[in-house]
């Protein structure tokens, strides 16, 4: 229980000293930063957009209405905004880190790996150009549908978020481990599996065919990022398991990608990273 | 001539299996595309159940145009390496080599496009009758045409692209930066994605004038049916003609600053 508390504090000691950080980066040169901060702004825009003006031209997309699709969009967007917010600078990309043998970085440090990672990718600054235009898409879709949110909502809106974002990483863990057994030509899986979520993520499923949809459920996972939570907390679908689906699944997928991560971690014990050499980190 | 050919030659076929040799994951990209291009079926199935009414572009022409966008998604995205050379640095061995930078990317582009041409596109085409859509275009002279419109697409594709690398010397940022912002504008903008026409308040209207449009959209609206050669593909030749005038003179000022640290 003591060690529990110790590591507490510590986590949150270590996301203040990362946010410095994030904030000593974000001003150190206002050109970049503005460029920064807009690319990622409009790469989050753009990717919801599409969907967007669909519901509006289509007042809505199947059965869902336009503030529907727009909560949906916002809830995504959050999602994520989220996994920026905590697992930025390469960590939700993790194949990069250790495709380049950047994870002797982090496994050099006097602390348990988990909480390196999960500190290091703390960017409160940096995160906020995807995770405020989700905020203000949940708030006026809530405000559109006149949702009055009780504790309830609120908890279980907050245990799918959770939810969503542990299973994004996940996903992103599980495919990014294949770098511990092709170094180089993994090196880059993890900018294809977050291209794959985050272009997928914005569409509704319903009335797709079963197989399809299945296999947004499974093989990728795209469905529990927006879909099913949106169903669950719009009140489409009000069975008990809508509600748990999305945490469940996390749970499911979490379990996979630490199998399989520590068993990538166990190799690279053993070989360690060919690519690290004195010139830089790829050989 | 033959030598120079023999050496265009060499870096498709190069770039070709590097693309599957050094990174044997390409599958995955695969994977993803054909993912797009399902849920984008369904989805316009669902849609235009209620809204049969939209002008000109009836279901099975839209389905017709999703498809062909996916499997010429490589020339309508027209990407080339030139931003990752920029970022490792290897952009410095290519101004040392005897052939232009533009023609050293475009052809290595090329190669790629062989890949995924044999691998995705081909495979996506033939299987396009078991998917409900017709794969064909809609009359022989859409189809000739089609195939004028889609080298012109390339050619202001290619010209956006170096605008861009151009940009990102001339802002001075990260060539990562600029490679996001191109990524997200082009698949929004060219219609490659969800048609112009399937957007509210007139806004594909004013889309269409604009040189993403020429990249996608065009080629597409032609091969589904649209007569209106002239005018379309006077708009790609003008967005050609204007763009690689801008940006030869723009990456000529903007070679010479060109600033790489690490790499």
């Amino acid at each position: 229980m003591q060690i529990i508390i110790k590591n507490l504090f510590k986590l949150f000691r270590l996301w203040r000293v990362y946010a410095r950080m994030d904030l000593l980066l974000m001003t150190r040169d206002l050109k970049s930063i503005v460029l920064w901060y807009i690319s990622d702004g409009l790469l989050n825009i753009a990717s919801i957009t599409g969907v967007l003006l669909l519901a509006e031209r289509f007042s809505g997309i199947g059965s869902w209405s336009k503030y529907h699709v727009l909560f949906m969009l916002g809830y995504a967007s959050l999602i994520d905004g989220l996994l920026s917010l905590f697992f930025g600078y390469n960590v939700s990309c993790i194949s990069r880190r250790i495709g380049r043998g950047q994870l002797d970085h982090t496994l050099v440090q006097p602390q348990p790996l988990w909480l390196s990672l999960l500190t290091e990718g703390f960017s409160p600054f940096y995160a906020s150009s995807v995770l405020l235009p989700g905020i203000l898409l949940i708030w006026w879709s809530c405000f559109s549908l006149h949702l009055h949110p009780s504790a309830g909502w609120c908890l279980t809106l907050l245990t799918n978020m959770s939810a969503s974002v542990v299973l994004a990483i996940s996903f992103q863990f599980f495919w990014g481990s294949l770098a511990f057994w092709a170094p180089r030509s993994a090196e880059e899986i993890s900018s294809s599996t977050l291209q794959l979520l985050e272009q997928l993520k914005a569409f509704p499923l319903d009335g797709l065919n079963p197989i399809l949809v299945g296999s947004l459920l499974t093989v990728l996972p795209v469905g529990f990022l927006g879909w099913i939570p949106a169903r669950s907390l719009l009140g489409m679908d009000n069975s008990i398991w809508s509600a748990v689906f999305t945490p469940f699944a996390a749970v499911l997928m979490t379990l996979l990608s630490i199998l399989f991560f520590r068993k990538g971690l166990r190799r690279y014990a053993r070989t360690g990273s060919a690519r690290y050499s004195n010139f830089g980190h790829r050989g | 001539m033959s030598s120079k050919y023999q050496k265009f030659n060499k870096t498709v076929q190069l770039s070709a299996v590097a693309s599957i040799g050094e990174n044997p994951l390409f599958l995955i990209d695969y994977l993803m595309r054909l993912f797009r291009v399902l849920l984008l079926l369904s989805l316009w199935r669902i849609l235009l159940k209620n809204h049969p009414e939209i002008p000109g572009l009836p279901l099975s022409k839209l389905l017709t145009y999703t498809l062909i966008s996916e499997i010429f998604a490589q020339q309508i995205a027209c990407r080339t390496e030139l931003e990752t050379s920029f970022w490792n640095g290897s952009i410095t061995t290519r101004f040392l080599r005897p052939l232009n930078i533009f023609t050293q990317f475009t052809w290595e582009m090329l190669g790629t496009w062989t890949v995924g041409f044999c691998f995705f596109s081909l495979p996506l085409f033939l299987c396009g009758p078991l998917l409900g859509v017709n794969p064909f275009p809609s009359d022989i002279y859409c189809g000739g045409m089609f195939l004028v419109s889609i080298i012109l697409a390339v050619m202001v594709g290619l010209a956006i692209e170096y605008l861009f690398a151009a940009s990102a010397i001339w802002l001075g940022c990260h060539p990562y930066i600029i490679n996001r912002v191109r990524s997200a504008l082009g698949a929004l903008l060219s219609g490659a994605v969800i048609p112009l026409a399937l957007f509210p308040w007139g806004l594909g209207r004013f889309l269409s004038w604009l040189p993403f449009a020429a990249t996608g959209s065009i080629p597409l609206r032609i091969y589904t049916g649209d007569h209106d050669f002239l005018s379309l593909l006077s708009a790609q030749i003008f967005w050609a003609v204007l763009l690689w005038l801008f940006v030869n003179r723009f990456w000529e000022s903007q070679r010479e600053k060109m600033l790489l640290v690490g790499g």
